[in-house]
């Protein structure tokens, strides 16, 4: 059987008008790189974020943490990648 | 010889940043009139234009094994790229303290809780080596199989209007200009 998508199901590219064809009709789309896209945070771009594909972890704090063998407060801050 | 007693000290202000680097398609999935709402009425810089994409599956597949890109001399995006992943993203805090206890995986599938209202899907494209050019255009063959026309030039109306319920009712709204 097959089921058509909810409008829930639907996806969508918004754009500005002046690409609109490019996009449509020619079928050229641009790929950025993150890097491109955390410079055009910088520049005061609302869509994207200075922290894009990234995790910002503030280790130090406001007072500075300090890491011995014993105790490594930045084991319990850290992703876990296992 | 090495000794115990160690200690390591991370003075204030210290950051960690750990960051892929990929190069994504972003999309928003989700109902039409809130998405409108984010991304062409309350946002700073609004969008004015609407594509639809008939299935974003397909969408990466073609352009991951057709994709052609002109300006590094008409490579296939196969041939720039290893492989590709197509999901939804995810929200969550990403500048985190010590009050947020673990941090998530940093991944292209993630973004900051203040963007969850876009409701982003991606194709993430891994490079296979740095690329030098930030951005590229890529060519799609056969774009009226992937995109389906939604609207253009879309003409917001104040959002202090849309607080009582009265968008479009001067003829403005999505359908504008077509």
């Amino acid at each position: 059987m097959i089921s058509e998508p909810t409008q829930d199901d639907r996806t969508y590219k918004f754009l500005h008008s002046q690409h609109f064809d490019d996009v449509l009709t020619r079928g050229t789309i641009k790929l950025g790189s993150l890097t491109h896209y955390r410079g055009v945070e910088a520049d005061s771009q609302w869509i994207s974020d200075r922290l894009e594909g990234r995790v910002e972890i503030n280790a130090g704090g406001e007072s500075g943490i300090v890491i011995t063998e014993h105790d490594n407060p930045l084991d319990r801050m850290l992703p876990r990648l296992w | 010889m090495a000794r115990s007693g160690g200690r390591i000290i991370l003075r204030p202000g210290v950051k960690i940043l750990i960051s892929p680097e990929i190069n994504p398609f972003s999309a928003s999935k989700g109902l039409l009139n809130p998405l409108i709402n984010e991304m062409c009425r309350t946002s700073p810089q609004p969008y004015d234009a609407c594509i639809g994409i008939n299935d974003i599956a397909l969408l990466a597949h073609r352009l991951f094994y057709r994709g052609i890109v002109g300006e590094l001399g008409k490579a296939k995006v196969s041939q720039i790229f290893t492989h590709f992943e197509c999901k939804q993203v995810s929200y969550n805090t990403l500048s985190r303290g010590s009050e947020h206890g673990q941090a998530p995986e940093a991944s292209p599938f993630l973004k900051d809780l203040k963007f969850a209202s876009q409701r982003e899907i991606r194709v993430a494209l891994f490079p296979r080596a740095p690329i030098a050019s930030t951005t590229l255009i890529v060519q799609l063959s056969r774009p009226d199989q992937l995109f389906l026309r939604s609207f253009v030039r879309f003409l917001a109306v104040k959002t202090s209007r849309l607080r009582h319920g009265r968008d479009n009712s001067e003829g403005r709204g999505p359908y504008a200009g077509l």
